[in-house]
């Protein structure tokens, strides 16, 4: 129980996942040598790794992915009230006098064996329609982005909660030596905000939360030694700061000195392990080619789909890219063409890369945002444009890999992709299913937090979507 | 069972539930040992929450547990509690077995033992109130002993057969008290004076210096603002900047002055309500105003206002009770005995207040208080009494005069203002019959409330224009006119009065509408600077309506000198933070009415060089209202009471000479009124409505639209109510939580004192104090230091005196491995304290050593240094916190609780080493230890330029690398280095030496990290190496910890 245990989190940790099959869950110190997990799961895992293309801002599902053909003949006619019902709506709209049906302009072809039709934004996702599974009914509790988007992230509208990568981080440990288990790489930033909340550690000790990789600078914070700091000059500071601190360790007796000694050691290797994994240099042509011109340009979407296969292969767990921009209040067909075409590419190349490594078997790639939006325009209505208001109802995601089946198609919303008709899954039951692929009962995956055993699934009941399991 | 077996099984339980002791093993306590089985097994579905209880059967209540027939005293076989648990039927099994929860063996063992015993039940310790327990008779410990603690402490110790720890050497010693007491190691003269005292009580003398330090309130203050949730961003989506560090200094003032610790809580979180409140009061009820707020474009404002309330109780009940409130927000407590009702009149006390839901993005949502500049503070307050008396004159109707007034004549030609200082007036009314005169495209309007009025413009109609004279930016200006907004709302100029320079820059104001239906108003001074007021989305016009719009520009020279009304109600503006302009004259120059409003229209534009009053502005609101009952020679005995009040207005307005005097006065005031705002310091604060009494809902599962019973404040059933015959309000909640007899204020306060010194609390779930959190280490200690606090008059400074004087805390923290084992994190204290620094005081330990700490108190937020584009990686467009500019000068070094905390994206170097967001209440922290801790202290500019610091000093004082080795560490860690020590350090130095000279460039590189000057007279290969050295020293543990 001594050792490097720093702190009761793991003791606690031990307690609860001990019993219930998540044995040897050694330190959970990130990048704890001893730690390289090869923990047994609570039941085995289809995957070992994630990686979440999430869609800040809200993509509209009427335009990716719920298909409405329906819709084309009630242009601009008035949403049904039985349609719309009691339902609250966003103090942007709920003053709207008219609540115009704002069809899609966007063609749905159909793809793959599946015959599933995707928008024409996606012509690359579409063509791998066959690999993808789909949910058309995630559905949330918040309308508002802040909320709703900690929720998704944490499970809970307020800050405060453990993000789903960090609770896989406390719950099955890291898998490589030299590099953070959980990794956040942002997009170009633009509309919506993020919060440091939506990958932090809440009540879990703060070595649990992601770290946000950077595209300029250092891209870890610190990383490099200040301005005329060789790397010799610091391997000769760290060596003879083990020397100096084996000696407090041997005064003192405490074994935190111990730990910090080998922290100091996985600094000085994320030094040489963190460039080497941005430095696209040894890719080949091909394969940046596959990403798409922007590939080369640190940041964007297309890098960062990238730089998450070169994640996937050093075995970091969970990498989210956080693609922002997809708020479309108005001029949604012009805004999601340009926010789809930086998508497409990289997304597909993303998948296909894994797949060619290898590596989609075991690694979980979801692509979605936080709610979806609404079927009536806000605000100005043409044949050509449209604005679409937040939508908590119903969304659509896809998911790829990692132990779901291929051309799958779950849940059914309305004609007007408003309400669910059937099979609704709730934010809760997306984050159960997806720490089920990970071999984890979201039920059992718990820290006694405020005199509760706190889950990232919270109280009500959670059921895993086995239907788009393979 | 024999005693040995007793001490195993209560030995396996300790570890199992966290549950402590210091107490023989030879008889088993209800709280300690049984409750906790039960609470962790049976209180989910047997509890407290009603909804959830099954088989009608409850194991938290003495009634329930003892009288339910499911016990047999004496006889566990006899007893179904012992039975059904033991039981290895699954139909039978409790917990069911689908719960895959179950007491292990010893857990059964004891509830069977405590059956056997007699079945004792014993009330949740923390809900009865502490009495003093008398302290543990002295065992041999006399001598040892410093201050009562001691005799507690060493009773733990001497059940575990443990002997405390030799004392710490006196400069560890000094080092852990400085550090512990102020957040800084001790100045090297304090630390030579009180290592020269030889005489007794040096220490004692060196802990009330170090206690009356600022630099002690300070960091008190730092622990406090983690419980607070202080940050100076609103915390939600924009995120923006909010002024509120006035409060931040009333609590370095409150511990500065060991303001008692009821005083403390009372005036946080009921200031405003005392009597005569002073200034200072309402702005220490920033405590309430802390929590995180939005402005998101679509939020639903009782989704918000609740938001708010839950985390008012949830800070509330964590900071001062201990209590894990929030689970009753949806449902009864599963454990502790708190209803979902008393939650909700918990919430009622929070529920009344003048706060929007929606937080404007601006820097001083309402309500605030107003801190004016010592230039202004008597103008200020004269200000306030002024306006008081000019709105009670207002308010006044002469309705023997009025009604002379209006029945003596025909009043259909008036005015219905007064046309004192007015500019321009134009109905926007085509001649009757007419044709021509409007230029091209410009068409009458349609659906005018006062008939054929008003005009549109049809595309590159351009607008009218007319002759206005400009007015200077520091006289008021208030324009009325009808607004018809289009029905497909466009982004449109209604009026523009302004000028383009040769300089490109362009003066005066313009009002525009866009899309949302949200008019703007602009006003740029010469310079083109300008101030700006916005109609947010939520307060927009309606679509495809006539509405009369009154604008207002008070001449304050600022934001908040703006104002708007529509249809005659004055409408929230967001104005987000102050601008100023400055005093210059507009030009004279073309008025330009309209530009496209196809499908909607404008009419009657007038213009005031004065500020209208409200009053005024509604009266041509309901101009057309006012014509018709003129019309109609309305009998002033049939007019209603809506329309007397009309025409009382209007004859102040227009007849009544003493009325329009007091107008022009209260227009004067108001300028002043937004000048000096704008120019003054604004904190958030507390403020009660005063049109209602607070209540609240049961809210259904927490949901906000979800409302079920009404409820009024009150405190939770399962304590002493308020005291009879006040208020229920915030002020009455705030006495009875520092009431004496309430069983958690005290404990939970004492608790978190002990944790800030020992590192970790008596109680360790300093958040917890109900029956799931643990149970304290030494309960017979913390009573007594709670009744002890209390009795002194809750003074903190004589708690911490208690403390740190003794013994206990004064032992050496160096542990062997068999005390490792006995006491692995020195819960019995049977050593002194060690653990790591908080994140502050890291960077403020860097900072004083390295000779760079600037000591000013107080102020405005600063900004050191970060790397580039943190905030801009994750911040809101739109938001006025997205760009980091890190300060320069003095504020590169100020102490880290002044630096700006934006919660959405905190300084990462914080971050890193436990600080919380500051998004919610938090009391205790972790100690994480991680590579990425590493690579801050071994890289952020801020330590490099510390390290820098520290060597500089070195080398400056000359003499053999021993020396510098010498003088550096006893510097950085108070105490004198080893002879392996300074091997090591001049060992490192020659290396180092040997690097640099190979690479003289790195060097200079090197010393030019941080913004302090670089020392360009010494030696740049010795400066460097040094700075490598110190950089090394910097990052030993034991300079990270405290021990």
């Amino acid at each position: 129980m001594a050792g490097l245990m720093c702190d009761d989190f793991a003791a606690s940790r031990r307690t609860f996942l001990a019993g219930a099959g998540l044995g040897a869950a050694a330190v959970s110190t990130m990048l704890a040598e001893d730690a390289l997990a090869d923990q047994s799961t609570h039941f085995p895992p289809r995957a070992r790794r994630v990686i979440w293309l999430f869609m800040a801002g809200a993509p509209s599902q009427l335009d990716t992915l719920d298909h409405k053909p329906g819709l084309q003949k009630l242009f601009d006619t008035d949403l049904p009230d039985s349609i719309r019902g009691a339902q609250r709506l966003t103090t942007m709209t709920s003053s709207q006098p008219r609540f115009p049906i704002a069809p899609s302009v966007f063609r749905f072809p159909r793809h793959g064996d599946c015959g599933k039709p995707i928008s024409e934004l996606f012509p690359r996702v579409g063509s791998m329609a066959d690999d993808l599974a789909y949910v058309h009914t995630i559905h949330t509790d918040a309308i508002n982005h802040d909320p709703a988007i900690t929720l998704i992230q944490t499970g809970n509208q307020a800050a405060g909660h453990p993000s789903l990568g960090s609770w896989l981080n406390y719950g099955l440990g890291t898998m490589n030596r030299n590099l953070p288990s959980f990794v956040v790489l942002n997009c170009e930033p633009r509309g919506q905000a993020l919060y440091s909340r939506l990958w932090g550690s809440g009540y879990l000790p703060s070595r649990h939360a992601g770290v946000a990789f950077r595209s300029q600078g250092d891209p870890v914070l610190y990383l490099s030694n200040p301005a005329g700091v060789s790397r010799e000059v610091r391997r000769a500071m760290i060596e003879r700061l083990k020397l100096m601190n084996e000696a407090v360790l041997a005064r003192g007796g405490d074994p935190e000195t111990r730990a910090r000694i080998s922290q100091y050691e996985m600094a000085f290797r994320m030094q040489a392990s963190v460039p080497e994994l941005v430095d696209i240099s040894g890719e080949t042509k091909q394969t940046l080619e596959m990403y798409g011109k922007q590939a080369t340009q640190p940041g964007t979407f297309a890098a960062n789909c990238l730089l998450a296969r070169r994640m996937a292969e050093r075995d970091v767990r969970f990498i989210q890219v956080f693609h922002r921009g997809w708020d479309h209040h108005g001029s949604l067909p012009s805004s999601i063409r340009r926010q789809a075409a930086e998508v497409d590419q990289p997304a597909w190349a993303l998948v296909q890369d894994l797949k060619q490594r290898g590596l989609l078997d075991d690694t979980l790639v979801i692509w979605g945002g936080e709610f979806g939006r609404t079927v009536y325009s806000q605000g100005t209505l043409t044949s050509s444009n449209y604005g679409r208001d937040h939508h908590p109802r119903c969304y659509s995601m896809w998911f790829a890999g990692g132990g779901t089946a291929g051309g799958v198609s779950h849940g059914q919303t309305d004609d007007f992709s408003y309400n669910i008709v059937e099979n609704p899954v709730h934010i809760r039951d997306l984050n159960a299913t997806i720490l089920h692929l990970l071999g984890i009962d979201h039920r059992r995956l718990s820290v006694k937090y405020q005199g509760l055993d706190q889950r990232l699934t919270g109280v009500l009941p959670a059921r895993v979507v086995r239907p788009i399991l393979a | 069972m024999n005693r040995r077996r007793t001490i195993v099984v209560l030995g396996v339980l300790a570890w199992c539930t966290g549950v402590a002791r210091d107490v023989p093993a030879d008889d088993l306590d209800f709280n300690r040992d049984v409750r906790p089985i039960l609470s962790e097994f049976c209180f989910a579905c047997h509890g407290p929450d009603k909804q959830a209880r099954k088989g009608d059967l409850r194991l938290d209540t003495e009634a329930g547990l003892t009288r339910s027939g499911i016990l047999v005293a004496g006889q566990p076989a006899k007893s179904k509690l012992v039975q059904r648990i033991e039981s290895d039927d699954p139909e039978q099994r409790m917990p069911p077995p689908e719960h895959k929860k179950r007491p292990n063996a010893d857990q059964r063992r004891v509830l069977a033992e405590w059956v056997r015993a007699g079945a004792r039940w014993e009330r949740h310790w923390a809900f009865v109130t502490p009495e003093r327990p008398p302290v543990p008779a002295d065992a041999g410990q006399a001598a040892w002993a410093r201050t009562p603690i001691d005799f507690f402490v060493a009773r733990g110790l001497s059940h575990r057969d443990l002997q405390p720890n030799q004392a710490a050497g006196r400069p560890t010693l000094a080092r852990r008290v400085a550090l512990h007491l102020t957040g800084l190691p001790p100045s090297p003269r304090m630390l030579a004076a009180f290592l020269a005292d030889k005489r007794p009580g040096a220490y004692e003398r060196l802990v009330d210096r170090l206690l009356a330090s600022p630099a002690a309130a300070e960091h008190r203050t730092r622990f406090w603002l983690d419980a607070a949730r202080y940050g100076d961003t609103h915390g939600m989506h924009l995120d923006n900047y909010r002024e509120i560090w006035p409060y931040r200094d009333w609590v370095i003032r409150a511990f500065a002055a060991n303001m008692p610790f009821d005083q403390f809580v009372i005036e946080q979180v009921a200031g405003d309500l005392l009597p005569r409140a002073t200034l200072d009061q309402r702005v220490a009820t920033g405590f309430g105003r802390c929590n995180v707020s939005t402005a998101e474009g679509g939020l639903i404002p009782e989704e918000m206002n609740v938001r708010y309330m839950v985390d008012r109780v949830e800070t509330v009940s964590t900071v001062f009770m201990g209590l894990t409130a929030r689970c009753a927000g949806c449902h009864d407590h599963k454990y502790d005995p708190l209803k979902q009702r008393d939650f909700y009149r918990l919430a009622a006390f929070f529920n009344n207040t003048t706060q929007p839901p929606n937080d404007g993005n601006q820097k001083d949502a309402p309500p605030v208080a107003v801190l004016p500049s010592a230039e202004h503070e008597a103008e200020w307050t004269m200000l306030q009494g002024l306006r008081r008396t000019l709105l009670a004159e207002k308010g006044r109707r002469p309705d023997a005069e009025v009604r002379a007034w209006w029945e003596l004549a025909d009043r259909r030609s008036l005015e219905v203002v007064s046309s004192a200082g007015q500019m321009f007036s134009d109905p926007l009314r085509r001649p009757p019959g007419s044709k021509g005169g409007w230029p091209e495209g410009v068409r009458a309007a349609r659906a005018h409330p006062g008939g054929d009025r008003g005009v549109r413009f049809g595309d590159g109609a351009g607008g009218l224009t007319r002759q206005l004279p400009g007015l200077d930016t520091d006289q008021a200006i208030s324009i009325s006119f009808w607004l018809r907004t289009p029905e497909k709302l466009v982004s449109t100029t209604v009026l523009e009065h302004r000028h383009t320079g040769k300089d490109k820059k362009t003066s005066g104001w313009r009002i525009t509408s866009n899309p949302r239906g949200t008019l703007s108003f602009e006003l740029s001074d010469a310079r083109g600077a300008s101030v700006k007021g916005l109609l947010p989305g939520d307060q927009a016009l309606a679509p495809a309506a006539w509405q009369h719009v009154c604008v207002r520009y008070s001449g304050g020279r600022s934001n908040s000198s703006i104002s708007m009304l529509v249809d005659g109600q004055v409408r929230r503006l967001r104005n987000s933070n102050e601008q100023l302009i400055e005093a210059t004259a507009l030009h004279d120059g073309p008025l330009v009415i309209g530009g496209s409003l196809p499908t909607g229209g404008i009419s009657d534009v007038r213009i005031w060089s004065r500020w209208l009053s409200n009053d005024e502005a509604r009266l041509l609101a309901s101009e057309f209202r006012l014509r018709d009952l003129a019309a109609n020679r309305a009998a002033w005995d049939a007019l209603r009471d809506g329309d007397r009040d009309l025409v009382a207005d209007w004859h102040g307005s227009v007849a009544d000479r003493s009325q329009q005097l007091v107008s022009a006065a209260l227009g004067r005031t108001e300028t002043r009124r937004d000048y000096i705002y704008a120019r003054s310091i604004t904190t958030l604060v507390m403020q009660e409505r005063s049109d209602r009494t607070p209540r609240a809902w049961v809210l259904e599962r927490g949901e906000y639209d979800q409302r079920r019973e009404q409820v009024k404040p009150g405190v939770p059933e399962m304590f002493a109510g308020l005291e009879a015959g006040v208020p229920a309000d915030r002020l009455a909640l705030a006495r009875w939580l520092v009431d004496r007899r309430h069983p958690l204020t005290a404990r939970v306060t004492v608790n978190r004192l002990w944790q800030s010194v020992f590192g970790v609390g008596l109680v360790k779930t300093t958040e917890d104090f109900g029956v799931m959190g643990e149970r304290p280490r030494h309960p017979r200690l913390l009573d007594w230091l709670a009744v002890e606090f209390i009795e002194s008059g809750w003074d903190v400074r004589h708690v911490l005196k208690l403390m740190v004087n003794s013994a206990a805390y004064r032992q050496d923290s160096r542990v062997s491995h068999s005390k490792w084992t006995a006491d692995p994190d020195n819960r019995l204290m049977s050593r002194g304290p060690r653990h790591r620094l908080d994140a502050e005081v890291l960077r403020d330990q860097a900072l004083a050593v390295g000779g760079l700490l600037q000591r000013r108190v107080g102020g405005p937020g600063v900004r050191p240094y970060q790397p580039k584009g943190v905030w801009k990686d994750v911040a809101f467009a739109g938001s006025n916190t997205r760009e980091y500019t890190a300060d320069s000068g003095e504020a590169l070094y100020r102490r880290t609780l002044y630096t700006f905390w934006k919660r959405t994206s905190p300084p990462p170097a914080m971050a890193t080493f436990d600080a919380p967001t500051r998004e919610q209440c938090t009391v205790r922290r972790e100690r994480t230890n991680t590579p990425l801790q590493a690579l801050v202290l071994m890289n952020d500019p801020q330590y490099v330029e510390a390290a820098r610091g520290l060597a500089e000093q070195a080398v400056r004082l000359g003499g053999p690398d021993s020396k510098r080795a010498r003088w550096m560490f006893r510097r950085a860690l108070s105490r004198n280095a080893s002879d392996a020590d300074v091997e090591q350090l001049v060992a490192a130095s020659k290396v180092f030496r040997g690097q640099f000279a190979a690479d003289p460039e790195a060097a200079q590189k090197l010393l030019g990290v941080g913004a302090s000057p670089k020392p360009d007279d010494l030696d740049a290969i010795e400066c460097a190496s040094w700075t490598m050295v110190a950089n090394l020293l910097m990052n030993r543990d034991d300079f990270l910890n405290v021990e």
